[in-house]
């Protein structure tokens, strides 16, 4: 165990880490933003630089990895949440601590449908604008869009999902 | 909100003949200066990692040099490292280094193509031709030995693909004479120009913070000042061996993007010299089993291609496809950086800021 991972070990108490390959610390969706937080204001090892951001379909569940380095130590850890259930998977945002999360979430959010609360611009980036589903899906189904021969027409008002109390928009 | 209803938005279509890319950037423009910047990607997307999901590990390689054909060898060498370390299998030194050398080589090719470009795009259309013509001889020593010159396919699972050529020793030896007696030509036609001066000083400026924060990686991270080179901080292959200096760069602007680039040229040559004469002797290939098959887990890889960080994610179940395979690119952090950068400059600045930005959009879209 890495210093980092005995950090955050000690400030959520409900971490998991997984040995497969890589170590991996599985962080409930409730505390992201604070371990997140703590990780990019630590004083040895800020981690202020978001390496990757990647979304997995398990089947019953969303994952998203967050790679993270330190760029003062060089210090690595890779962090994972996942969303409940399928249907309607939201995650918070951590675009306001690294900036490149804003482009990133937007991959995530293309390609499985997992939105992120607080995300200023939650917009399709690779596909057309009016695609129907969520390709990387493992039920997607690869006949859903046929050749649209029409030309897209591009929002310029997007939506933006903030986290209530109870639920979301 | 992406635009106001009363914003003057203009198009920088898909088909520009800066050779990033396919790549349309709407643009919200007040007279002259950029107001905001919001990129459309896409164009070239060929769907790779859901096709990753129904590919058998070596067929996976394949897709890799199609990324960022600019960084051929280094982008399949993260695949093949991470495949290599997630399955155990020991490469040989004499594959290690190999690769290195390629690598370098790549990297060269790769800053030149960006000397080239980056002096077409502004005008100069003499400096265009320097470039290429350096990059032939390059090209026809990765013909020799791996028969491609932009795709080589030649990194595989256990090594490389074929041996060295016999004359590749003294080819790439003689090259790099060429090339360092050569390069003060590229400096005295446009580094020195006043009009390149004029275009690139003071334009552009990313702040250190900005640049960490958006994870630009590569040349723009040095120019702003964030030693991030993937070789010295994770050392990888053969880079533990040789000895090359960091370049970082003070100011962030666009002169500060393009002289670091140039920098590395001369510091891979050096790399190149500290290898070039050690090869070890010894099998190029290991054996490997016909059907690979990685544990269950997760595995990540990264090395530091021509444009910053490349890195593979890879998740597998323990059968023969992986489960999810996916690449951090190199470009999507700096597309997003073009908004930030851009933001308050005139419009020709985003074509000069764009290409010392150095992006290729293949990279992007995957």
């Amino acid at each position: 165990m890495t210093e980092t991972e005995e950090k955050i070990k000690q400030w959520c108490g409900a971490a998991t880490f997984e040995e497969a390959g890589e170590t991996v610390a599985v962080i409930p969706s409730s505390e992201l933003e604070a371990v997140c937080l703590r990780l990019h204001e630590d004083k040895t090892d800020p981690m202020d630089y978001l390496r990757d951001l990647v979304a997995a379909d398990y089947g019953d569940k969303f994952s998203v990895f967050y790679q993270l380095e330190s760029s003062k130590t060089g210090a690595r850890v890779i962090l994972r949440t996942d969303t409940e259930g399928h249907d309607a998977p939201f995650l918070p945002t951590v675009c306001h601590l690294w900036k490149t999360a804003e482009i990133k979430e937007r991959e995530a959010y293309e390609f499985f449908g997992i939105r992120f609360t607080g995300h200023p611009d939650m917009r399709r980036i690779f596909l057309r604008e009016d695609w129907k589903g969520y390709p990387m899906r493992k039920d997607y189904d690869m006949n859903s869009n046929p050749l649209n021969m029409e030309h897209e027409v591009n929002a310029d008002v997007t939506e933006e999902y903030d986290l209530k109390p109870d639920g979301t928009i | 909100m992406v635009f106001d209803p009363d914003d003057f938005i203009v198009n920088i279509g898909p088909q520009h003949p800066s050779t990033h890319g396919v790549l349309r950037m709407r643009t919200s423009l007040d007279g002259e200066t950029v107001k905001k910047i919001d990129p459309i990607l896409g164009y070239i997307h060929r769907g790779i990692e859901k096709m990753n999901e129904s590919l058998t590990y070596p067929q996976t390689l394949a897709l890799t040099d199609r990324l960022d054909y600019l960084s051929a060898h280094q982008s399949r060498h993260a695949l093949c490292m991470c495949i290599e370390k997630a399955a155990g299998i020991e490469i040989s030194e004499r594959a290690q280094y190999i690769r290195t050398i390629m690598d370098e080589l790549q990297r060269i090719d790769s800053h030149l193509l960006f000397y080239s470009c980056l002096a077409m795009d502004m005008g100069a259309l003499t400096p265009f031709f320097y470039g290429f013509r350096e990059r032939e001889m390059i090209l026809d020593i990765f013909e020799e030995t791996t028969g491609g010159r932009l795709i080589q396919n030649y990194n595989v699972i256990g090594g490389v693909q074929a041996d060295l050529h016999p004359d590749f020793v003294r080819k790439v030896k003689d090259f790099i004479v060429h090339l360092r007696g050569i390069i003060h030509e590229y400096h005295d036609i446009f580094t020195d120009s006043v009009i390149a001066r004029t275009r690139l000083k003071q334009i552009g400026l990313l702040s250190r913070e900005d640049a960490i924060s958006l994870g630009t990686t590569g040349g723009t991270g040095l120019a702003s000042g964030w030693a991030n080179d993937v070789r010295k901080h994770h050392p990888y292959a053969a880079y533990d061996k040789v000895d090359f200096k960091k370049i970082v760069y003070p100011h962030g602007d666009s002169f500060d993007r393009y002289m670091v680039r140039m920098d590395e040229i001369m510091e891979s040559c050096h790399i190149i010299e500290q290898l070039i004469d050690n090869i070890p002797e010894g099998e190029f290939k290991v054996k490997t089993r016909p059907i690979i098959k990685l544990p269950e887990g997760v595995f990540t890889a990264s090395v530091e291609a021509s444009r910053g960080e490349f890195g593979v994610f890879l998740i597998s179940k323990g059968d023969k496809f992986p489960y999810r395979l996916h690449y951090r690119s190199t470009g999507l952090p700096l597309v997003h950086a073009m908004d930030t950068v851009c933001r308050g400059g005139k419009i020709a600045d985003l074509i000069a800021i764009g290409g010392t930005l150095d992006f290729v959009i293949p990279d992007i879209d995957r």
